[in-house]
């Protein structure tokens, strides 16, 4: 038994390496380690594992916004939240600047998705700003860390598919995202302000100035996107729609932005449904993958292994924190963050609930963990989007996120601390 | 991790096989055949998803009115779900949509990678055969024992467990379309032009 753990592990790090789809890795490290050490029925937990994981009522949310994320990344929005937050931020240090992390955050509140956040965001903002004059560092810098903002804001994919397979209320998990997402929003705003503070040659030496006129000039360019936000949030929090529901009021207020700016057409439709088919598929085979593999190396023994092995190094509690979070750093840097989640909350969940740490609480933090893995090379999928879309090198985008992964890892150990921060909320709103 | 992406002859795609004879003639009639039915497929699961949401809807607009749910939306709901995941997957291999780590594939050299992925194929195609199989054989003693849902609808869980059968074996079949395209020295997919991020890197 003692062996197989490192096994079972080393075995998926090899068959992923190797460049193995990541749902055909997870199941053939479990279908092996079944067939090896076992007499279970593989056929059996394989195919009930399939059939539980996709026909979860709970996990039904996640295609819905996909296909919301897919129908919102084809209108104007992005460029209407440029034109529309320009004359309220024009007056801070940093001026535009703050339009990635603030366009960014809106984006998220309506999307879920990191890399459709950062795409979205950045193909608008990388060439109007970089083409104003604004310093690029600072402009990919602020695009990839605020782009991992969909993470956090709800609706989030990633926290659907925790709570999926934690256990933990997927509403709760939204709310818990809130007050850490937002802040760490605040933390990319202060560190723009910063760093045009300290270095003014940043920000293009502009006189223009913008009057509350213009500012009122801009409310129904940044309407739609409130509009839309306001209402798939509240009807969550309200208790009147479960987050299922509110992604189909996220999918109708998709649409109707998209005739709103004059982007809808069948043609448009057919295409945001075929690609939403393609993500969602991809993400529930994966899922479908790690539930098998967490059956699987239940069936091995292995959670109790490291649970029991753990307890006998009698780490506390934050060194455990501490030596989880340097663990999924490295894994995320050879991962996608949500296939790390996958792959190791069979593992890490056990652990942690040992420890006396509250699941909601973990999930949230796991996120932030799992941002900052999006932005770390080689394998960092925000780097990736930013590359397409500006051809820079993945080092040269990573040196320019570096302040910004900083603000990240503050955040990491600001929630560690102070729990609070995530636990507040949830605590605070009682539900049906 | 990207979307594979080892173009050995981007070029060269299923619409140029009137220009090839012989073997490889009928090995591009096969891929195309398999990535014509995988793309009706991903149709299909389009069309799913389009339920899922028509169904929410209406749930939600149900009760609005009556102030009661339907007893039928997210049973029925989990099954497109179901059916999306599984019908959608040979499609999405088919883009290249499906996530994998890449980065030793774009080191070593071309040889070796394509060999590489014809490997990393081979173990794609064992196991979604052994996914077809153990759903094919779920569907079948759900047929048998006629297993209904434990809901009022009493639904024979054997339809919607066909689905997924159909769907998985489609992804066995792309797998296998994919080992041709590698085998005859072709790009391995075919990335739609609409491509414009990487897809669901959430």
């Amino acid at each position: 038994m003692g062996a197989s753990p490192i096994v079972a592990l080393s075995v998926l790090v090899v068959v992923l390496g190797l460049g193995v789809w990541v749902f055909a890795g997870l199941l053939s490290v479990g279908i092996s380690g079944l067939a090896f050490f076992t007499k279970v029925p593989i056929d059996r937990v394989l195919a009930n594992a399939f059939w539980s994981t996709s026909t979860t009522p709970e996990l039904l949310a996640l295609p819905l916004f996909i296909y919301m994320a897919e129908i919102l990344f084809r209108t104007r929005l992005s460029e209407m939240l440029l034109r529309g937050f320009t004359p309220w931020v024009a007056w801070l240090p940093g001026r535009l600047a703050h339009i990635n992390v603030l366009a960014c955050t809106i984006f998220a509140a309506v999307c879920g998705s990191s890399a459709a956040t950062t795409a979205t965001i950045g193909r608008i903002t990388i060439s109007e700003l970089v083409g104003q004059g604004y310093d690029r560092r600072i402009i990919i810098g602020s695009l990839a860390g605020a782009g991992t903002l969909g993470l956090l804001i709800p609706p989030s994919l990633v926290m659907i598919i925790y709570g999926v397979l934690a256990e933990v209320s997927i509403l709760k998990l939204f709310i818990a995202g809130f007050i850490p997402g937002f802040l760490l929003a605040l933390a990319f705003m202060a560190l723009i302000a910063v760093i045009s503070i300290i270095n003014p040659s940043v920000v293009p030496k502009s006189q223009e100035t913008y009057s509350w006129d213009d500012r009122i000039k801009s409310i129904p360019l940044l309407l739609p996107a409130f509009l839309l936000i306001g209402s798939v949030l509240s009807s969550m929090y309200s208790g009147i729609a479960s987050p299922t529901e509110a992604a189909v009021i996220g999918v109708i207020g998709a649409i109707a932005i998209s005739g709103l700016t004059g982007t809808f057409s069948w043609e448009n439709m057919k295409l945001a449904s075929m690609r939403a088919v393609r993500t969602t598929s991809m993400i529930g085979l994966i899922v479908a993958g790690a539930t098998f593999l967490g059956i699987s190396i239940g069936y091995l023994g292995i959670p109790r292994f490291i649970a029991s092995e753990i307890t006998a190094l009698n780490l506390g509690p934050y060194t455990l924190i501490a030596v989880l979070v340097v663990f999924y750093l490295i894994l995320g840097c050879v991962l996608e963050g949500m296939s790390a989640i996958v792959m190791t909350l069979p593992i890490t969940l056990p652990l942690i609930e040992a420890a006396g740490f509250d699941k909601l609480w973990f999930g949230v933090f796991l996120v932030i963990t799992i941002e900052m893995a999006q932005v770390t090379p080689p394998v960092g999928f925000n780097l990736f989007v930013i590359q397409g879309l500006t051809r820079d090198r993945i080092g040269r985008i990573f040196v320019y996120t570096l302040p910004f992964l900083g603000v990240m890892i503050g955040m990491a150990f600001l929630v560690a601390v102070f729990p609070e921060l995530v636990t507040y909320l949830p605590n605070q709103i009682s539900f049906r | 991790m990207t979307n594979g992406n080892l173009s050995i002859d981007p070029k060269i795609s299923a619409s140029s096989s009137n220009d090839q004879n012989g073997g490889a003639g009928f090995a591009w009639k096969t891929i195309s055949l398999i990535e014509k039915t995988t793309t009706f497929s991903g149709a299909v699961a389009a069309c799913m998803l389009v339920a899922i949401g028509s169904l929410m809807l209406l749930e939600i607009v149900w009760r609005f009115i009556l102030d009661r749910g339907l007893h039928f939306t997210w049973e029925y709901s989990g099954y497109a779900m179901a059916g999306t995941f599984l019908l959608g997957a040979s499609y999405a291999l088919s883009c290249g949509t499906h996530v994998r780590v890449t980065a030793l594939l774009e080191i070593v050299p071309a040889e070796i990678s394509r060999r590489l992925d014809w490997v990393c194929t081979v173990i794609g195609l064992i196991i979604s055969i052994f996914i077809a199989f153990a759903l094919a054989k779920l569907a079948m003693t759900s047929w048998k024992h006629d297993v209904v849902s434990f809901t009022v609808n009493h639904v024979p869980l054997v339809y919607p467990q066909i689905l997924m059968t159909i769907g998985a074996t489609l992804l066995a079949m792309q797998f296998l379309a994919r080992l041709i395209r590698l085998s005859i020295g072709a790009a391995p997919e075919t990335v739609p032009s609409d491509d414009e991020l990487p897809t669901g890197k959430a």
